[in-house]
């Protein structure tokens, strides 16, 4: 009985092993077997073979993208069927990585393997700055500046602290700013005038809740709304200064303008401003609210605009003013900030070809924001902007009539101080959490945040 | 005729236990066929443990380490409140799970035991669904009964006229992590009910029928026959149920993302936040050797007083 058991045994383990050997794959086998799985390659078109005396091998190159949201995927759409088309000499395979948070976890992991791809999207300051420190990042500059690629911007973008260009785009975050929009026959119907102060947004919100409309709708999922624009135009509505003293490290959460801020959202929230299920509806639920003329008001940035752009009845006002000596038509903040766009990894084989598809990327981003979205951008694509919907035109004027155009925020956060402010803007946005609260809570993360990007 | 008459059981069965019995007698043949199990086990459990403790000794954002900082990060973890509120939400739904989903699920075993074979093949196959159905399917339709305007629960309020109970459940921080389990509970309560109708099965019908003789009504029978003979169902249930709450993420990060300021956040979460989106996988990491940990003391724990000794009547 036992020399079967044996025998059975040893080929068991034999059959493991061999199962085991055929699972795996050498360095090269299993890159290119990604490249096959993958079903968002691009394939080359083989028109050149008979022109060409030597048959010339296509570049492989890899691109990952973000593709969370419908532009993004919408671009990502435009790489997919143009890159064969007008990159022949190329085979770039396109990695649609996901949303925020899905993106930034497969960056790292490939950067953990160190298999960074040869073009990749580098989303903000937290994420990029530390892969730049490592040495991932290609410096762009000697590329952009010698190919004139960096003439097509206007104004040109600022480069790195180190004064080196690592990414480029579209330049369509610089005129992505935050608007309160508003269904103008909404405000008529309930005799409503659009509000100019704080305490007239107020009483116009209370008029709409009691006449079952929701008064403002946004997103804020997360903390999102209070990380991205309601706390920073809040401050900016009192004392813009303030948000570019905290970027200096000049002043910090416990400036009273700050408090007072974040007490305005609470008083907004326990007023009922917002939508009900505001903190974990999704970003569709509240531009829906909107559309469907179940709310008064819409806080968004305009890439939202152009979507709004054809209903007639759909205008913006600007934000509230606390400060009577703040013009806040001529006082914008905007979605742009350092270190947001395509990045080239330095470990590329194909460095120069790699460069050329970061810049293709780049304006293939800017056609469509050009063109499909009659959206500008500082990069020039050559696209004239004519018979502009008047949502878009009056956005463009207001922006081109800004005196004061403030940043986001967030870009001067490190990654846990952006956690740690999404995670307390919830709590205020649920109104049970005062300014002061916040200001005592946030102030160690925000000196954790400070000496981490001074290092 | 003459072996099954003996003992029982035809010849050819005997055989097959003969051969089993000393095939199992066979240590290297045990280790062969347990081998593919602990070596996957080895390579996909075990080694990824070994640079999660590397990693929560260094200071690593994820991108690259910064050096090794000793034990800093385990000690900012048990300086850091949220790390402990985290787990005293872990803690609140595994006591729902032992005091609401576990007598429930059993009470439901008892309900579905006596009902008629038609019913019982109904009831064992629909109420298996949900704990075959994708989290995201479960946590969606879970949002929409807590939806505050058009939802399931503040609908059904309004309409028994406890308007004044209506309330955004998962924004609120009074009840969002209440509300987040309760779905979590609902996706496992018929799974961990049929586990407790299988070992229901599993008891002699004798032992009824002889304490329906000595006058036993169906409570006595259920508590003083029914429990103490579930006593290993009961164990892994209660292994399975408390771990399972404990790692509690998927329904956390889809319906609150851990909010409202973290009133949801459980300890799987936190270590997901402080890892991925606070770019901290040292602290990241070092919560997740602590929670091992954790878990590790909680199964000693139930090994060592549930169930130790197996009951015979």
């Amino acid at each position: 009985m036992k020399k079967p058991v044996r025998i059975l045994s040893v080929v068991l383990v034999f059959s493991i092993l061999i199962l085991f050997t055929a699972c795996g794959n050498s360095a090269n086998s299993t890159k290119s077997g990604n490249t096959a799985s993958t079903a968002s390659t691009v394939a080359q078109k083989d028109t050149s073979v008979e022109q060409s005396a030597e048959k010339k091998e296509p570049v492989k190159l890899k691109i990952l993208v973000m593709s969370g949201d419908e532009s993004r995927k919408a671009i990502a759409d435009k790489f997919e069927a143009n890159l064969a088309k007008d990159l022949p000499d190329f085979t770039v395979e396109v990695e649609r990585g996901g949303g925020t948070d899905d993106y930034n976890n497969k960056l790292k992991t490939y950067n953990a393997v160190g298999e960074l791809p040869d073009v990749f999207w580098a989303n903000t300051v937290p994420n990029t700055a530390p892969l730049i420190k490592a040495g991932m990042v290609l410096d762009l500059t000697p590329y952009v500046t010698k190919d004139g690629f960096l003439d097509k911007y206007s104004p040109k973008p600022e480069p790195w602290t180190d004064g080196k260009y690592y990414v480029m785009n579209a330049g369509s975050d610089e005129y992505f700013v935050p608007r309160l929009f508003y269904r103008k026959s909404i405000f008529d119907q309930y005799k409503v005038a659009v509000p100019k102060t704080f305490d007239e947004f107020m009483a116009a919100a209370k008029t709409f809740k009691s006449n079952g409309v929701v008064p403002l709708a946004t997103f804020a999922k997360d903390g999102w709304g209070f990380a991205t624009y309601l706390f920073q135009n809040m401050v900016m509505s009192d004392n813009p200064q303030v948000i570019k003293d905290l970027i200096s490290n000049k002043t910090d959460f416990s400036n009273q303008v700050c408090i007072d801020a974040v007490n305005r959202i609470q008083k907004m929230a326990n007023a009922g401003v917002f939508q009900p299920g505001l903190l974990t509806g999704e970003y569709g639920v509240s531009s829906d609210l909107f559309i469907q003329k179940k709310a008064a008001m819409y806080g968004m940035f305009t890439w939202a605009a152009p979507a709004l752009a054809a209903d007639a009845d759909v205008d913006f006002m600007p934000f509230p003013q606390i400060n009577p000596q703040i013009d806040r038509e001529k006082l914008i903040q905007i979605w742009g900030g350092p270190l947001n766009g395509y990045a080239s990894s330095a470990k590329s084989k194909n460095v120069d070809a790699a460069v050329k598809l970061l810049e293709y990327v780049v304006n293939t981003e800017g056609l469509y924001w050009n063109v499909d979205q009659k959206t500008p951008t500082t990069y020039s694509t050559g696209t004239k902007f004519e018979g502009l919907p008047a949502l878009m035109q009056k956005h463009l004027d207001n922006y081109a009539a800004a005196d004061k155009v403030i940043t986001l925020i967030n870009y001067a956060f490190s990654a846990k101080m952006n956690t740690e402010f999404n995670t307390l803007g919830q709590k205020v946005l649920s109104g049970k959490y005062s300014g002061e609260e916040f200001a005592k809570d946030i102030a160690p993360t925000w000196a954790d945040s400070l000496k981490e990007l001074n290092q | 005729m003459q072996a099954y008459i003996r003992t029982g059981m035809p010849s050819g069965k005997q055989e097959v236990i003969k051969l089993m019995k000393s095939f199992l007698g066979n240590k290297i043949a045990i280790f062969v066929f347990v081998f593919p199990m602990l070596f996957l086990f080895s390579i996909f459990v075990i080694f990824p443990i070994i640079p999660s403790i590397t990693i929560s000794l260094q200071d690593n954002n994820g991108f690259t380490s910064r050096g090794y900082v000793g034990l800093a990060n385990y000690l900012d973890i048990l300086k850091d409140n949220d790390f402990w509120h985290s787990n005293f939400n872990n803690i609140k739904i595994i006591l729902m799970e032992l005091f609401v989903g576990l007598p429930v699920s059993f009470i439901l075993a008892l309900l579905l035991d006596a009902q008629l074979p038609g019913i019982k093949r109904f009831f064992k196959m629909s109420s298996f669904m949900p704990a075959v159905l994708s989290v995201t399917v479960i946590s969606q339709m879970w949002i929409g009964i807590y939806e505050p305007q058009w939802g399931l629960l503040n609908s059904l309020l309004k309409a028994v006229g406890l308007g004044s109970l209506t309330r955004e459940w998962l924004s609120d921080e009074s009840t969002a992590l209440v509300s987040v389990a309760v779905a979590f509970l609902w996706q496992f309560i018929g799974f961990n009910m049929l586990l407790f109708y299988t070992g229901l099965k599993s008891i002699p019908k004798t032992y009824y029928e002889a304490s329906l003789i000595d006058g036993a009504n169906y409570l006595q029978s259920t508590i003083k026959i029914t429990i103490p003979l579930l006593q290993e169902i009961t164990k892994f249930l209660l292994l399975i149920s408390i771990l399972g709450s404990m790692a509690q993420f998927a329904h956390v990060r889809i319906m609150t993302g851990g909010g409202p300021g973290g009133a949801s956040t459980t300890v799987v979460y936190y270590l997901y936040n402080q890892a991925f989106t606070a770019s901290d996988f040292g602290k990241g990491s070092a919560i997740s050797v602590l929670f091992v940990i954790e878990c590790l003391i909680i199964t000693f724990i139930i090994n060592q007083t549930v169930a130790k000794e197996k009951i015979q009547y």
